[in-house]
């Protein structure tokens, strides 16, 4: 999948990999790529402005701890997340369920 | 001992180009404690320190790519290049090119425009239609980075660009000097906040940016005649139209992906 496809639901794959649990960015973005089986394939990089505009808007919280001799900033799924990363998932399956009815070629429900 | 020049090199690069408004230090430990994890995992793989180094920086992006990854996240716009911003620059390199070509040939051949020169006016027009093409290429690759000025900018230019090829059109010529300031101010700012965020070619930007003065005198004082005013204009116009085709080069030969994934050794 290409970055551009991916782009518009980062957010929401990043929300679905916390919702596991607090961990820090590395952690995340091997998780998403286990996950999507090597199938979801970008700069690493360009996860970490996606979780700071999440923490921005509130769905996430950050602390930061020490490891390896490193600091390392652990991200953790607010309550506010938690109820956007539910309403966002619906949204995604009644879209993907609509898509996939259109791709199926079942027809149209009538009125008749 | 362990080599950590090439990361240590990478951060400081992302320091200096990190948008402003960036947490920097945080997000530069985060960036390092990634890098090194990655690092590690591939050492336990069995490869050696400096080509894990590599590969965890290949597969992380290049700092430009990280770079406008923040600040899009910012205020909006495009991380990755795109086959539309590509075709921009194309077009802002042909059009840069022809700007040069055909200002230049109008400005040694004291070229009757009104007459035998009527190919000038469409010519000229296409010239800054392709350049208007990759300012909005540009536009849409870098917008992220807009301070207030350069919001004030990004909407001269194009207004500019207009009355500029509506004044060439009717042989406006008052027009077409307000048309040209609106430009030369535009690109100003907006260059200011370009040159600090060090998103394209500095080199290419200071080109333009010296252009516009030489440009701004031959509209101010040109004559017609083979004077000093005309050999400003030939420099100033050739000078704009490097430094557009410069700047379109950059954004057409950014790649698709900003690195590949390295195959994991065994």
């Amino acid at each position: 999948m290409t970055p551009e496809a991916l782009k518009g639901h980062l957010d929401l794959l990043l929300l679905a990999v916390l919702t596991d649990g607090p961990t820090h960015g590395y952690a995340i973005i091997n998780e998403l790529r286990t996950r999507s089986g090597d199938t979801f394939d970008l700069p690493e990089g360009t996860v970490y402005p996606a979780l700071h505009r999440l923490q921005r808007a509130g769905y996430v919280t950050s602390t930061w701890t020490t490891a390896n001799g490193r600091r390392r900033r652990v991200y953790t799924l607010t309550d506010r997340g938690s109820a956007a990363f539910a309403t966002e998932r619906r949204a995604w399956q009644e879209f993907a369920t609509s898509v996939q009815q259109v791709l199926g070629g079942r027809p149209w429900p009538t009125t008749a | 001992m362990a080599h950590h020049g090439l990361i240590a090199s990478y951060l400081d690069e992302l320091r200096a180009n990190l948008p402003r408004t960036t947490d920097l230090d945080d997000v530069l430990a985060e960036v390092e404690d990634h890098l090194r994890e990655v690092v590690a995992a591939h050492v336990r793989c069995g490869m050696d320190e400096q080509t894990a180094e590599r590969h965890a920086l290949g597969q992380f992006g290049s700092a430009e790519i990280v770079t406008r990854a923040f600040a899009a996240a910012q205020r909006g716009g495009i991380a990755m290049p795109t086959p539309v911003t590509r075709f921009a620059g194309l077009a802002a390199m042909i059009g840069g090119t022809s700007i040069i070509v055909v200002f230049g040939l109008a400005s040694i051949s004291q070229l009757d425009v009104g007459g035998t020169g009527r190919w000038f006016a469409p010519v000229a027009t296409a010239s800054f239609l392709l350049a208007l093409v990759g300012l909005v290429g540009l536009h849409m690759r870098h917008r992220a980075i807009y301070s207030s000025l350069g919001r004030v900018g990004r909407w001269l230019i194009p207004f500019g660009v207009i009355g500029l090829i509506v004044s060439i059109a009717t042989w406006f010529v008052i027009g077409g000097i307000v048309a040209q300031v609106m430009i030369a101010v535009g690109l100003v700012l907006v260059g200011i906040d370009v040159w600090g965020a060090g998103v394209m070619d500095r080199r290419a930007l200071a080109l333009v940016g010296i252009s516009i003065p030489a440009v701004l005198v031959v509209a101010a004082f040109g004559t017609g005649q083979f004077d000093w005013a005309t050999i400003a204009s030939i420099v100033g116009f050739a000078g704009l139209g490097s430094g557009f085709a410069w700047l379109g080069h950059g954004l057409w030969r950014e790649p698709a992906r900003a690195s590949a994934p390295p195959t994991a050794a065994v």
